[in-house]
């Protein structure tokens, strides 16, 4: 039994190689691509609009408003990429019930190559958000001595990112694979079933925990910034007291 | 639990390719299209603003004019009950003069009907006591009717008072002698020796028949009269037969007028 699907080797030449979670990935692709096409070439904009446009504008705009719920930033710039992780690792763990479909997501390589993409994409929307110095500047906050302790921090929520996704639907695959060896009846479709909500939620759990770092990395300059106008305001008037007295944790934006 | 990396790199560039075909197909069609009927139904939310605006300002004017129109109505009534009103006055006074007039005209009819009727009955009256009168003079007496009225104008002559003789007496005009009859050379001599011999010796006498006088004689000359007619007991008659009628003396002497 094979725990990951990079195992399964369906091409090879040399060093270079296709196994099935590669070509799965493409079967998830092309079904979120294709069916996006298919949909989105006859968009109506009147008042009665086909139902599968009605479905994509649900989905749509629930990742947006999501996406607005954690960030509180304008979501456009963020929901291609949030939106897409969502959409790949749920659609990769819901068609996991397919029989003979493997999820990427099952794979550590998958998960890992999602991981390094977030922990790519969080300081590059930081710098494009505050720059480079206001993105590095967050490194040493609120000490230079906590630097280390932040670079840490971000390396191991990334490996923490990878590893839960992976070991939720690994475990689920293989519980599953050992449950149909033993009782191979009723407990499978029970696993199976809990295997919907458990995709469902961690595809929702990583995309949400991929967004809350992006708008940590932003929110952290807008917030020394907003101190800092605050303090330019508390100097012209000493008697007043500053926002961040009021409510330090409290989000500027 | 290994990682293989090459499967690691494809994976990551499996994933942003996904990102951008997720976005070329995906996000930005339907986030326009989305915008685009917002839009239009932001815009349909101000077409149907500006026409409820519009709509406003129509019935505004319409209310306008209904209030024109009303006191247009409130006024054109006023005028119309005002017109009717002296219409009904107008035809009322001329309905109330015709009335008057058919009235007035009534009466005149009927005061011309109780004179013509009492002038009948004079002529009648005078025509019975002149045959009673003759019949009487003729069974009683020698004498005639007539003889009996020139006796009795004689001694009228005869007993002038001397203020009516004096001005007979300064007459320079002829003096007629008018009659209802014919008179006889006889009689004829008899006034003028009368005439002559009482008021004026050189006095021109003429003789006239008129059968205005009914029954009677009389001498007319420079304005002043003497005689006798019948028409004197006649006119006594006459009042109080009116009176008997209950004739209107007032109106009678408003007609003579």
């Amino acid at each position: 039994m094979n725990i990951t699907p990079d195992q399964s080797i369906l091409w090879q030449w040399e060093w270079l190689h296709i196994n099935e979670t590669m070509v799965f990935t493409w079967v998830v692709m092309f079904v979120l691509v294709g069916g996006s096409w298919i949909i989105t070439r006859k968009l109506t904009i009147e008042a009665e609009i086909p139902r599968w446009q009605n479905l994509l504008e649900v989905i749509v705009t629930t990742i947006n408003d999501q996406i607005s719920d954690a960030s509180g930033k304008d979501s456009s710039r963020y929901l291609p990429f949030i939106g897409t992780l969502f959409l790949y690792i749920l659609s990769s763990n819901l068609l996991e019930n397919i029989p003979g479909f493997v999820a990427p997501t099952g794979s550590l390589s998958t998960t890992t190559a999602l991981a390094i993409s977030v922990f790519v994409a969080v300081p590059l929307f930081g710098i494009a958000n505050d720059g480079i110095g206001g993105y590095l500047k967050q490194y040493i906050q609120p000490t230079i001595l906590m630097m280390p302790f932040n670079i840490i921090g971000e390396l191991t929520r990334t490996i923490s990112l990878a590893v839960r996704l992976y070991g939720n639907i690994m475990s689920g695959t293989v519980i599953v694979g050992i449950l149909l060896s033993l009782t191979p009846f009723f407990f499978p479709l029970v696993m199976q079933l809990l295997g919907l909500i458990t995709g469902t939620v961690q595809a929702y759990i990583f995309a949400m925990l991929a967004m809350v770092y992006i708008a940590s990395a932003t929110a952290a300059h807008d917030k020394t910034r907003a101190s800092a106008i605050n303090k330019t305001k508390n100097s012209d008037e000493p008697n007043k007291p500053s926002e961040s007295d009021i409510k330090p944790e409290s989000n500027p934006n | 639990m290994e990682i293989d990396w090459l499967t690691v790199s494809a994976q990551i560039v499996n994933f942003l390719v996904l990102v951008w075909l997720l976005k070329r197909f995906l996000y930005k069609p339907i986030i326009d299209a989305m915008d685009r009927r917002q839009k239009g139904i932001a815009d349909n939310i101000n077409e149907a603003k500006d026409r409820d605006h519009k709509a406003q300002l129509t019935m505004q004017d319409y209310e306008n004019k209904i209030a024109a129109l009303e006191q247009d109505k409130t006024k054109l009534m006023q005028e119309a009950e005002a017109a009717a009103q002296e219409k009904r006055l107008a035809l009322e006074e001329a309905a109330r003069k015709d009335v008057q007039q058919q009235k007035e005209l009534w009466q005149k009819h009927l005061h011309q009907e109780q004179k013509n009727y009492l002038d009948d009955l004079s002529k009648t009256t005078v025509k019975a006591i002149q045959d009673t009168g003759r019949r009487v003079f003729s069974d009683l007496s020698d004498s005639s009717l007539e003889t009996q009225i020139i006796t009795v104008f004689l001694k009228r002559l005869h007993d002038l008072d001397d203020d009516l003789l004096k001005h007979l007496k300064a007459s320079t005009s002829d003096f007629h002698i008018v009659s209802a009859f014919e008179l006889e050379a006889p009689m004829k001599q008899k006034i003028t020796q009368a005439i002559h011999k009482n008021i004026n010796d050189s006095a021109n006498v003429n003789y006239i028949v008129s059968s205005d006088l009914l029954c009677g004689i009389s001498l007319d000359t420079g304005g002043y009269q003497v005689g006798w007619n019948i028409d004197e007991y006649l006119k006594e008659f006459d009042q109080r037969l009116l009176k008997s009628l209950n004739y209107n003396s007032d109106y009678e002497s408003k007609t003579n007028d």
